[in-house]
């Protein structure tokens, strides 16, 4: 029998080799295609400073010929500035006379490696003057490293995704028949014969599971035979015999339940994966496309308002997808998944077409919807898929699909914003959701309804329960919300309104964001593995929060450096650390609570605490705007930074306190 | 989605009926054009620049056109005998040029009809500097006479304060010097302080010693100006005067021999005078806006007197050079770029 891990260990080795081909070809096309640039940049670059140098010269002239004396021109300095305003390269512009002496130039200083020129000669004789001009050395090298930023985050884009289908690929088409395989072989090893091998491809492992099959079938024919030959044979006189007979239809007999039952958790991952993507790619931009679309709303301060459609969707969200999961049983998840495609498609298509924040609001509303459905959806497959043994892993592919899409969204989103503008960003979001549901409609078989049930329903009284319950309160108020609320309020409101309000284009801010899904990749399963191998939850879930708290007050701290970008691209790296350290703890306690909680009602109340903690995140874009009236986004964030920060003081207090009580540290 | 649905059907509407309108006009048009419009001009001494311009427009545009040219020759009295031939000769409109032959030939603001005027035929002003303020029409956007339309000619004071503040950026007072006897003057020294105010500039003012019959002295000028140029505006700022237009080269001499470089809105200033610095509307613009409300009652049959009065919205800015150099007064270079320099 195959050993299940080291199959995996063998398509992670060539995942990982594939990757690190397509990183060298890439970079090294991406290098020199910039090299090419530079070179045949540079030289247009000093003609064009000759030609601004020319257009001034004319201007002096033009004065010395109306009888202006050289060293009484008025105003060089503002006309200078005003052309230099549209060729940044270039640095400064002095008039010099013919002693060499500077007798104007324009306001901005040249640095001590500028490159002059001064070519360009004015006038005759005792007036003769000339004009020098100071170009930026490495201006075309500058731009480019802008360039280079999107180039690399365009590549680690390209490195995701390829990982992504090179996963569902390999899941596909090697490891889930590979396991298959094994599975039947150690089941024939037994002596049992009964089911064969789903997908037949035509590969060597579809060449292979075909030999098998044939293999399985031409037993189960013989047995077949026999079986008609023992019923013609009539009611046997020895039981020795029949009991023979017997175990043989237990061990051959075809099994035609076997085939239906499986499912591949990895026929949903693609199409899960682009639906996640379309709705990540406004996440970069939304909140600025809210304020552009603003007008007033009876009875609601602007600032509300334009954080409207952001908590609006949370809420609804929220509130939809306990509701979504009573559907989920009815309809069977790939029609559940297909129906919640609707509403996303449309509200994508129709957001690139809202004129006001009224109808963003509702077409906003309605993608909330289709979320909520399509995520139920895709949860429910995935339990009934994974059956209850691979729970976890398949949690783990749910999370992987939504934050890698999160990562490949977020920046190739904010790029696609730059270049073809935000209404068309949406249209691509909505194009993106109408191929999902084309894998869907390929990929995914339907399986029976309600095989595994969609777990238990929800009441009003679960929320009861919860919020009774000392432990859950904690939990929810000092450590869930605080997270949640940063998330939403923070990395995706008033992070991307600050560097807008900065001036930092949509691609750059899209970059930054880009930077909290990649340290959640990178880190997520390690750091929840660390956490259950020390077993101190409290620990992390208070660690956690005290290092987000700190990392959003990093920006207030360096209020002003005009390396605002990179100082919330660590924040958010810092955000995505402590993000990773404290999400996966505060699920553990939240089990050891309902553990302890008992009864029919503990899934009920895990449920009802999911609900609850979105509180934090509906409250976050609502909370950051309403500050940020009042304070502007810089200081904002540094309020919501003090305020996680603040909660997970508490928290850890509580924890020790309750350590000393019970000796438990959350172990 | 929906907004714009609905936009566009109204569109679609509105398109649809502007076709219903504009068809039977369209094939009546191909009638009238068959036959030449007559166009009466009645100028103060022959077609000169603004005349010529309003013509060309009017060819340019494509409207066959035969003008019937008449001129006065600086005569007034000959005026009630063009009024006899247009009477007589019906034209489909009358262009009337400048502000005496307008006001001689339509009448004021208020003339019903009479002997005397042509209230029931077509006419359109032609470089008329105030309309409104010499009565002509009823107010500065709409003539509020049947027959009359025509086009503000003036630079918006506006403009005319930028362009002062452009030249010295730190422009804090300027002057002017009138005769309180002329009510225009008076009412333009208003509305110029009004307008500096809100540039945060100051309005000095020194008026003219008037004579026994009640119109400034020309030998007062030169005083006035030492008065005030001790109070050292940054401009000398000339308003609408018969006085001063009829004493330019003094009016405008007597500022530089003061030390005061003069800022003027029309071109006769610094064309015949020694005014620094204009900034006005060229003799061709004002030619070509008259063409325009010509054309919308020629060619679309439009009725003068509902056709909204256009503004210029653009204008020459000409530096009498000779005058800045004696001044010292520079052009800084970013009015240079724009500017037309004399002499």
């Amino acid at each position: 029998m195959i050993e299940e891990r080291s199959l995996q260990r063998l398509s992670y080795g060539l995942i990982a080799l594939t990757l690190a081909l397509l990183t060298a070809a890439l970079s090294v096309a991406a290098l020199s295609s910039l090299r090419t640039f530079e070179r045949v940049l540079e030289p247009q670059l000093e003609a064009k400073a000759i030609v601004v140098a020319e257009v001034i010269a004319s201007e002096v002239e033009r004065a010395m010929q109306a009888g202006v004396p050289l060293d009484r021109l008025v105003g060089f300095a503002p006309f200078a500035d005003q052309l230099l305003a549209e060729h940044p390269e270039i640095l400064r512009v002095e008039l010099r006379s013919a002693e060499g002496r500077t007798l104007f130039s324009s306001s901005g200083g040249a640095r001590p490696d500028a490159l002059w020129n001064d070519d360009t000669r004015i006038g005759q004789g005792s007036s003769a003057a000339t004009l020098a001009v100071a170009v930026a050395p490495n201006y075309v090298s500058d731009r480019l490293r802008d360039i280079q930023a999107e180039v690399i985050a365009i590549l680690l884009v390209a490195l995701f995704l390829t990982f992504e289908v090179l996963l569902v690929v390999v899941a596909m088409f090697v490891t889930e028949p590979v396991q298959r395989l094994s599975q039947l072989l150690s089941e024939g090893a037994k002596g049992y014969f009964r089911k064969t091998v789903g997908r037949e491809s035509n590969d060597e492992i579809g060449r292979f599971a075909k030999a098998f099959n044939k293999l399985i079938r031409r037993e189960q024919e013989r047995y077949t035979r026999l079986a008609e030959i023992w019923r013609d044979l009539g009611p046997s006189e020895t039981p020795e015999l029949s009991a023979l007979m017997q175990e043989l239809k237990e061990r051959l007999s075809p099994d035609s339940n076997a085939l239906a039952a499986e499912g591949n958790v990895s026929d949903v991952r693609m199409p899960l994966f682009l639906f996640f993507f379309a709705t990540e790619l406004s996440r970069s931009f939304l909140p600025m496309f809210a304020r552009d679309l603003y007008e007033p709303l009876p009875g609601i301060s602007y600032e509300v308002a334009i954080a409207l459609p952001i908590a609006l969707y949370l809420f609804l969200v929220a509130i939809l997808t306990p509701m979504a999961g009573a559907l989920a049983g009815r309809l069977g998840s790939r029609r559940l998944f297909l129906l919640g495609l609707l509403p996303t498609g449309l509200g994508l298509l129709m957001t690139a077409f809202s004129e006001g924040l009224v109808s963003l609001i509702v077409w906003r509303s309605v993608n909330a919807l289709g979320f909520a459905l399509t995520t139920i959806a895709a949860l429910d497959y995935i339990a009934r898929a994974a059956g209850r043994t691979r729970r976890a892993e398949g949690m783990a592919i749910y999370t992987a699909a939504f934050v890698t899409a999160g990562l490949c969204g977020t920046s190739i989103g904010g790029i696609l914003a730059d270049r073809l503008g935000y209404h068309a960003t949406f249209i691509i979001a909505a194009a993106v959701t109408l191929l999902s549901a084309l894998m869907l409609l390929i990929n995914l078989r339907e399986r029976g309804a309600g095989a595994t049930g969609g777990g238990v329903r929800l009441r009003l009284g679960d929320f009861g329960l919860v919020l009774r319950h000392r432990a859950f309160q904690l939990l929810i108020v000092i450590s869930a919300i605080p997270t949640q609320l940063l998330t939403t309020g923070y990395l995706f409101y008033a992070a991307p309104m600050l560097l807008d309000e900065e001036g930092y284009s949509t691609s750059t801010i899209g970059q930054v964001m880009m930077v909290y899904f990649i340290v959640m990749i990178l880190l997520g399963v390690p750091a929840a593995k660390l956490a259950d191998r020390v077993g101190r939850y409290r620990l992390f879930a208070s660690g956690g929060l005290l290092l987000a708290g700190f990392a959003a007050m990093l920006p207030t701290l360096v209020e002003g450096s005009v390396h605002l970008a990179a100082w919330i691209g660590l924040s958010m790296a810092l955000v995505g650390l402590a993000h990773a350290a404290c999400i996966p703890a505060q699920g553990a306690i939240l089990l050891q609570e309902a553990e302890q909680l008992g009864g029919e009602r503990r899934t009920a109340a895990i449920s009802a605490y999911r609900v609850l903690e979105r509180v934090g995140s509906v409250l976050g874009p609502l909370l950051a705007a309403t500050l940020a009236a009042l304070y502007g986004y810089n200081w904002t964030i540094g309020l919501l930074g003090l305020y996680v920060l603040v909660c997970g003081m508490l928290f850890a207090v509580v924890a020790l306190f309750s350590m000393r009580t019970s000796a438990d540290w959350g172990r | 989605m929906l907004a714009r649905m609905s936009r566009a059907i109204l569109g679609l509407l509105a398109a649809m009926l502007w076709l219903g309108t504009q068809l039977p006009a369209a094939f009546s048009q191909t009638d009238s054009e068959a036959r030449s419009h007559q166009v009466y001009i009645a100028t103060y001494r022959g077609c000169e620049e603004v005349c010529e311009a309003f013509k060309s427009y009017l060819i340019e545009r494509g409207l066959a056109v035969d003008f019937i040219e008449r001129s006065i020759e600086r005569d007034a009295s000959r005026i009630p005998d063009l009024i006899e031939e247009v009477r007589a000769l019906r034209p489909d409109l009358l262009v009337t040029w400048g502000t005496a032959i307008s006001l001689d030939m339509v009448g004021p603001y208020g003339t019903t009809e009479s002997e005397n005027y042509i209230t029931d035929i077509p006419t359109v002003y032609l470089y008329v500097a105030d309309p409104s303020g010499a009565g002509l029409v009823e107010r500065p956007d709409i003539s509020g006479r049947p027959n009359l339309a025509g086009a503000n000619i003036q630079v918006p004071l506006e403009a005319q304060l930028r362009i002062m503040q452009s030249y010295q950026p730190e422009l804090q007072r300027i002057g002017v010097v009138y005769g309180a006897n002329e009510l225009n003057s008076v009412a333009a020294v208003t509305a110029l302080k009004v307008a500096a105010s809100s540039f945060g500039v100051e309005v000095v003012e020194q008026q003219l010693e008037l004579g026994p019959d009640g119109t400034p002295l020309p030998e007062a000028i030169e005083p006035a100006m030492q008065a005030i140029a001790e109070l050292k505006p940054d401009f000398l700022v000339t308003v609408s005067s018969t006085f001063i237009i009829q004493n330019i080269k003094a009016f405008t001499g007597a500022a530089v021999k003061a030390g005061l470089p003069v800022f003027t809105s029309a071109e006769l200033p610094i064309r015949e005078g020694d005014a620094m610095l204009a900034l006005y509307a060229s003799l061709s613009s004002i030619g070509q806006i008259a063409g325009y409300q010509a054309e919308q009652i020629l060619r679309d049959g439009a009725i003068p007197g509902e056709l909204p009065t256009p503004s210029l919205q653009r204008f020459t800015l000409l530096i009498n050079m000779p005058v800045a150099l004696e001044l010292e007064r520079y052009p800084p270079m970013l009015v240079l770029q724009f500017a037309e320099l004399m002499g």
